[in-house]
């Protein structure tokens, strides 16, 4: 009977951490103890010297809670990547968003690369996806940059 | 026993239609990706006529990127022609990605012109998928005129894709 009631208590929380769970495609990482402005700027710098070009930085809200984004692309990648699959044209420039929140601490997101290969897979090649993953290795070490870390 | 058969045939017919529907139809390609062919026009023709249309349908063009210039000028001759358009500048996002931040995959909307075998095709994502898991934060209302921003988006690009046809 305890077995019973203990699986029947997974269960309903299991269903509850799904409810709150982010969308595969999404991944997000907090940075704590840094101004929203600074976190912008080196994250810009980190990502240009990993040859992640910054097109871009557009500020959505300027006031707080604020909110950006920038629109990243290293051609390199996207030229090898687009002549196979030119439809994930659409995902480029790679945005990456910036939002503040209330206790100031500052979340930086962008597309789940590795949700993205599962769904893809059969389109790319190993090379593409290599490709893939080095990009999303990049943004993560920028971001990594930017904590100190 | 023509009962038997019959019972087979429709149970074998029905097995074929959902192969077909899951093989076909419900791919990852077709569920993000909406694709038409411009027949009879230019790469350069189809990005002028798309940013002249979205402007007139208050999906305000905010840049081109002409990405197949810059990756030319870099030495690879032989890339095709193709350029990303980046529009649906709309009063909205702000609320929009405030309250869902991930929604800046979808705004602004991205939209690739590219060459692919000798013909000109132009692809914008689907937003059904996005907007229905995120239904809840963005309520009805915002749900709603994200899904009107696409829908006219693929008006747009609808229109541009078969002006050359009639």
């Amino acid at each position: 009977m305890r077995a019973i009631i203990a699986v029947l208590l997974l269960m309903v929380g299991l269903s509850f951490s799904q409810e709150i769970r982010e969308h595969p495609l999404q991944y997000e990482e907090v940075i704590e103890g840094m101004d929203f402005e600074d976190v912008k700027l080196l994250l810009k710098t980190a990502l240009d010297g990993r040859n992640m070009n910054v097109l871009g930085v557009v500020d959505v809200a300027t006031e707080k809670p604020r909110f950006s984004y920038m629109l990243v692309c290293n051609l390199s990648y996207a030229e090898k990547i687009f002549r196979e699959m030119p439809q994930l044209g659409v995902m480029a420039p790679c945005r990456i968003y910036l939002y503040e929140r209330e206790d100031g601490s500052v979340v930086v997101g962008f597309i789940n690369v590795k949700t993205l290969l599962r769904v893809f897979d059969k389109y790319l090649s190993e090379r593409s996806k290599e490709l893939f993953l080095k990009a999303d290795k990049d943004i993560k070490s920028a971001i990594a940059e930017v904590k100190g870390e | 026993m023509r009962a038997i058969l019959f019972l087979a045939g429709g149970v074998i017919a029905a097995l074929a239609f959902v192969f077909y529907v899951r093989t076909q139809l419900i791919t990852p390609e077709n569920m993000y990706f909406f694709t038409l062919e411009a027949k009879g026009k230019k790469h350069q023709q189809v990005v002028d006529e798309l940013v002249k249309k979205f402007n007139e349908k208050g999906l305000k063009v905010i840049r081109t990127l002409p990405m197949s210039k810059v990756i030319h000028a870099r030495g690879i001759k032989d890339f095709p022609n193709y350029t990303t358009i980046l529009a649906c500048d709309i009063k909205e996002k702000r609320e929009i990605l405030r309250r869902v931040p991930f929604m800046s995959v979808l705004l602004p909307c991205s939209v690739a012109v590219y060459e692919k075998d000798g013909k000109v095709y132009i692809t914008a994502m689907k937003e059904f998928l996005l907007i229905k898991d995120y239904s809840q934060e963005l309520g009805d209302r915002y749900s709603q005129v994200i899904a009107d921003t696409y829908q006219k988006l693929r008006i747009a690009i609808a229109e541009v894709a078969e002006e050359n046809e009639r």
